[in-house]
């Protein structure tokens, strides 16, 4: 199998990783992280649910502070999965937003902790030092959390323990 | 667009090659190469660069270095003409009826003439129309072999790649799930990764 076959396969990685996000997110449980990290994941004002791979359908597009997230759970029940979602990162006490969207997990609309901006070129390059730490910080936090979901997911054939509870959880149960 | 203002929006990148043992000079060299040229004087439709990340117009990167070890900075400057066709039309039209107003009444304009005043009129309106300027983030942490682009806009991808590429004969490939995935599971769990099929989350009843 060549890599860009291998690629259009494995699409649903990302589509299964951000519907657990939002599971997550309804937990209201901090994940441990490893390394004596650990993050709280919200749910922000934008969610958009899609077909799952290889299946046909319509979008769902849920967003602002006053969302009802019924139409969402509906495209859940009928089988449809998360094709982008804005979260909050409660992470090493600073708190993160951002805008993720499968399959590429391609992250847009970062909001990073605010940082304090000095004057001179040394404080300039500080500055950009500082902000090269927060996205790694939040990137290195995403990239764990999709390892807790490949852990999880790849255990058996059947998704393992962690989809078991994402089936209940999209069912309401 | 951003990396180190305001929100960020960006594209994940794996840098796939090998960097000389003497990384600064090379680096300083390709840089240089491959600095922000202006076209602001030309009819050139499109000039891609690399800039300071503190300053679009610095292509001596005087207010500092672009190499913050283990991280390299750098803007990538993009300068576009964008002519409008419809203006190129009217400007075209105007410049066949000069060229019919010179001719013997009754005469008329070759087809090879016809586009030979189009071409002088695209020049001339291109000399006349000032480039618009975009400036795009990187940062490269030589480490990792991670680079991070502050755009997710499929063209500016393009242009990056391509000026990448040239500049450091490096190769980048995107940090797609699966990739990372490979990256994150180790060599134990590439089968399970390689075996997995999507899940259904609704299960009709029977």
């Amino acid at each position: 199998m060549d890599l860009l076959e291998m690629l259009n396969q494995k699409m649903f990685l990302g589509q299964e990783f951000l519907t657990w996000l939002w599971y997550l997110a309804e937990q209201e449980q901090p994940v441990d992280l490893g390394e004596g990290r650990s993050v709280m994941v919200y749910l922000g004002e934008f969610l958009q649910l899609g077909p799952a791979q290889g299946a046909e359908g319509s979008r769902v597009t849920v967003r602002g502070r006053e969302v009802s997230l019924a139409e969402a759970r509906e495209g859940l029940r009928r089988g449809k999965l998360v094709e982008a979602i804005r979260v909050g990162l409660d992470l090493d006490e600073d708190e993160y937003w951002l805008t993720i969207k499968a399959p590429g997990l391609e992250v847009s609309s970062l909001k990073l902790p605010s940082v304090d901006q000095g004057e001179g070129p040394e404080a300039r390059d500080d500055l950009l030092l500082e902000r090269v730490f927060l996205i790694d910080s939040v990137l290195g936090a995403l990239e764990g959390l999709f390892g807790i979901f490949l852990q999880g997911r790849l255990a058996d054939q059947g998704g393992g323990e962690l989809w078991r509870d994402l089936r209940r959880w999209s069912q309401g149960g | 667009m951003g990396l180190f203002r305001g929100s960020v929006t960006l594209t994940r990148y794996q840098v796939v090659g090998n960097l000389p043992s003497s990384l600064a000079d090379f680096l300083d060299q390709r840089v240089r190469r491959f600095a922000f040229r202006s076209i602001e004087d030309g009819t050139e439709e499109l000039a891609v660069g690399w800039v300071s990340v503190h300053d679009y117009l610095d292509t001596e990167f005087a207010y500092g270095g672009y190499h913050l070890d283990p991280y390299i900075v750098l803007g990538m400057r993009i300068d576009r003409r964008r002519l409008p066709a419809a203006l190129v039309k009217k400007y075209h039209r105007l410049e066949i009826q000069k060229a019919l107003a010179s001719l013997p009444p009754g005469e008329k304009l070759g087809r090879s003439r016809r586009e030979e005043l189009k071409e002088k009129t695209r020049l001339d309106l291109l000399r006349r129309l000032p480039p618009a300027t975009q400036a795009v983030d990187v940062c490269w942490d030589t480490n990792r072999r991670r680079l991070w682009l502050g755009s997710a806009t499929g063209s500016v991808r393009e242009l990056f790649e391509e000026l990448f590429q040239r500049t450091f004969e490096l190769t980048l490939r995107p940090l797609i799930p699966w990739l990372l995935a490979r990256e994150l599971v180790g060599p134990k769990g590439l089968e399970p990764l390689e075996a997995a099929r999507p899940l259904a989350l609704y299960r009709e009843e029977a």
